[in-house]
């Protein structure tokens, strides 16, 4: 079958006020029953052209990406939630936490502020009488395995600090810090305020924590004092170290002030 | 007709142009009730915004003017201002602009015209509920969504009826090839929903704490231009342009980059809002490089329309559409470079919180979003009321009134603003100087807003005077410049406007 015009348009039907109509009377071979002008007079729907993307254009995008990246790079604060100031900048060591854990000094000072500095003072000297002192003191000098014991546990009843007797009541921090909190604390009062103990690592905390078990009364100063020598994981030369001189010498005080 | 009837028979270009304009016949004829309501709607809230606009703006250099009405207080009428215009006239010239393009570009007619009617009544009663809410006293303290929160479900679900029928058209398309103006249609037909249920939901129904709150706020505020208002004023442009022009759009390769770019980069830009504030920085560095790369699409489109344009600018002398769509694409450039290099902090420090930030707003919604859709009215209301436009001196009126006054805005308000920003960096400069400064360009502003009034009473005469088929009936197109001068040039083949 073929198709008329007819077929493509229905019949006219005239329309005094349609200025269509100017193109019937034209000759054009269409009928205009409901095509007024603006669409008869309307040109094709709009196709795409297909010119290539200008050089210039890619290498300013080029650009303007490599910029981006840049900015981001040196202004994200490493990417961190906690990092509001854009021009902290830090090339992979973040401040903060990650920070800190790398040096566990500074996250034991923090730490000793919030939990210990209430009684031993910030300035580890303790208050006369009350509570001892950390500077100086044999016990914090002495063996990790009992100083361990000490904040996991705590400690009661009377105990000997640099020949003074103390009667306090030294609560157990076993449940409220992790084995690398107790450590860093630990490691600060060990080589603050003079004293030069070396550290003790989160490791050798968590052997003491399995050692301890699971009891939970606190310690008694006689009960530590004969503890049998364990051997602390990690003996690497700080641990030999430890028992080769400090853990002897604080023996030798320690038996000396009962 | 089917391929193989079509087949059969012998192709003249006069019966190919016959066909496809019957073809556009019935198109037209199925969006006709729909399109001209959402476009008779629009034109309704535009003029209330307006007056709203204006007593915002004396508010500003006059605090006693009109001081008794607490519903017209300033915080009431300013927010009152942009939500009119936000959903009563940009969202739905919007609607009424993609439903016919996207109906014509699919070449099959748009489907349930009577139900989009029913889905624009919802519309403006949610709109008209909402603008009594916030001038009684009932706004939320959301910038953009100060609309009371019973009206957020209602203009959802309004949309999603009207995005339902623009989508199932498009299924029905007898198109093959998908213009670039209907994958930017089909991206703000998904966007707009997704961004105003998201932002509801998370700021209004089911709170998200603290400052996330804000960022979900300018997320949503700088995407509704950005991922709704924009694609739709460019789908348009890129449909006018060619159209108008009679040639091909220059490069499919740069409106692939153009699009994809904008998608990309325009939906993380909204954060720079918050520079200063209380965010992670890398969320702020990371809005400003996406504010800042969003110079690729805009460069891609701008260069784009340009070369398409180029050599046929005299037919701005003429065309009312494509000088109102030329004015509108040259903003959308301005717009774009300005706010690449409004949100770096340097500048962010002393523009923000000023007057600046204002003429940039609407330097965007107006001079590039509502001047393009002028234009788009100028050419689709002729073909749907089968009436020509009355009078190409209101038409030209209307122009210079708009441009000349958008441009009055953005110039005075952008000069006080930065200066004005300097100022408040400046402790030694006591405020209320910065105050006395400012007030010389708040009452230009006003008298910008007079100017933009003037120029939208216009076009409302002009438009009900083309729905109501009054004035002389034209056989010509009304044609701004001379006619004669015009039929000259443009030979025989088509007429643009």
């Amino acid at each position: 079958m073929s198709l008329s015009d007819q077929d493509l348009m229905p019949e006219p039907e005239p329309n005094e006020m349609d200025p269509s109509k100017q193109r019937r009377e034209t000759g054009e071979p269409f009928n205009v029953q409901d095509l007024h002008a603006p669409i008869i007079r309307e040109q094709a729907e709009p196709r795409d052209g297909f010119e290539p993307v200008p050089p210039w254009m890619s290498i300013f995008y080029g650009i303007l990406l490599f910029w981006g990246g840049a900015y981001m790079a040196l202004y994200s604060g490493g990417f961190r939630p906690d990092v509001y100031n854009e021009k902290a900048i830090y090339f992979g060591k973040p401040p903060g936490g990650a920070d800190e854990k790398a040096d566990p000094i500074a996250v034991g000072r923090r730490l000793y502020t919030v939990n210990c500095a209430a009684c031993h003072q910030a300035s580890g000297q303790g208050a006369a009488g009350k509570f001892p002192p950390l500077a100086g003191s044999e016990w914090v000098l002495g063996s990790p395995s009992v100083l361990g014991r000490i904040l996991l546990n705590g400690l009661q009843g009377p105990v000997s600090v640099k020949g003074e007797t103390y009667n306090g009541n030294m609560p157990a921090f076993g449940g409220r810090l992790k084995d690398d909190e107790i450590a860093s604390i630990l490691s600060f009062i060990r080589q603050e305020w003079g004293n030069s103990a070396p550290a003790i690592t989160p490791e050798q905390i968590a052997f003491i924590r399995d050692a301890v078990g699971s009891r939970s009364d606190p310690w008694s100063a006689d009960a530590l004092q004969s503890l049998p020598a364990e051997e602390l994981p990690g003996g690497d030369a700080a641990a030999k170290e430890e028992n080769s001189s400090t853990e002897g010498s604080t023996k030798k005080e320690s038996s000396g002030g009962t | 007709m089917s391929d193989a009837v079509a087949a059969t028979v012998e192709w003249t270009p006069e019966k190919r142009r016959a066909y496809f304009a019957r073809e556009r016949a019935g198109i037209d004829a199925s969006t006709r009730l729909p399109v001209l309501t959402f476009f008779a709607a629009s034109v309704f809230w535009l003029l209330v915004g307006t007056t709203l606009a204006i007593i915002a703006s004396v508010k500003m250099h006059w605090p006693e003017f009109l001081e008794s009405f607490s519903w017209l207080t300033f915080g009431r009428a300013r927010s009152a201002h942009l939500d009119t215009m936000a959903y009563g006239w940009t969202a739905q010239v919007g609607l009424g602009v993609s439903l016919w393009l996207i109906a014509r570009l699919a070449r099959a007619p748009l489907r349930w015209p009577r139900l989009l009617v029913g889905a624009a009544g919802l519309w403006n009663a949610a709109v008209l509920a909402g603008a009594i809410g916030v001038l009684g006293g009932q706004m939320q303290s959301v910038e953009w969504l100060e609309f009371p929160p019973f009206v957020a479900p209602l203009l959802a679900l309004a949309f999603v009826v009207i995005a339902m029928s623009a989508l199932t058209t498009f299924g029905d398309r007898q198109e093959g090839h998908i213009y670039v103006s209907q994958w930017y249609l089909f991206g703000a037909l998904f966007w707009f929903p997704w961004l105003y249920v998201v932002a509801n939901v998370l700021i209004l129904f089911q709170p998200v704490r603290g400052v996330l709150q804000a960022s979900v706020n300018w997320w949503f505020a700088h995407n509704y231009l950005g991922l709704y208002l924009t694609p739709i004023g460019l789908a348009s442009a890129y449909y006018l342009i060619p159209k108008v022009i009679g040639r091909p759009v220059y490069s499919y390769y740069l409106s692939i980059i153009g699009f994809w770019a904008l998608a990309f980069f325009y939906n993380s830009a909204g954060i720079h809002h918050l520079i200063g504030g209380p965010m992670p920085a890398w969320l702020i560095t990371y809005s400003i490089v996406a504010s800042v790369m969003m110079l690729i699409p805009v460069g891609t489109v701008a260069i784009n329309h340009h070369m398409t344009t180029v050599n046929h600018f005299r037919l701005v002398l003429y065309s009312p559409t494509l000088r109102f769509i030329v004015f509108g694409a040259m903003s959308y450039t301005a717009v774009s470079v300005q706010g690449a290099l409004q949100s770096l902090r340097t500048v962010n420090e002393v523009s923000h919180f000023t007057h600046y930030t204002v003429a940039h707003a609407h330097l965007g919604v107006y001079a590039f979003f509502t001047m393009t859709m002028f234009g788009s009215l100028y050419y689709i209301v002729p073909r749907l009321t089968k009436w020509e436009w009355a009078s190409a001196r209101l038409i030209r009126l209307h122009f210079w009134m708009t441009a000349g006054g958008i441009m009055l805005y953005f110039l005075s308000l952008t000069w006080a603003g930065w200066y004005q920003g300097q100022m408040l960096n400046d402790a030694n400069v006591p405020f209320m100087d910065i105050v006395k400064y400012t007030l010389p360009y708040l009452r230009t502003r006003s008298i910008a807003a007079v100017m933009l009034a003037v120029g939208h009473l216009v076009f409302a005469y002009l438009f009900v005077l083309n729905l109501l088929h009054r004035g002389e009936p034209r056989r010509d197109p009304t044609i701004l410049g001379d006619v004669k001068e015009y039929r000259d040039m443009i030979g025989s083949e088509g007429a643009p406007q």
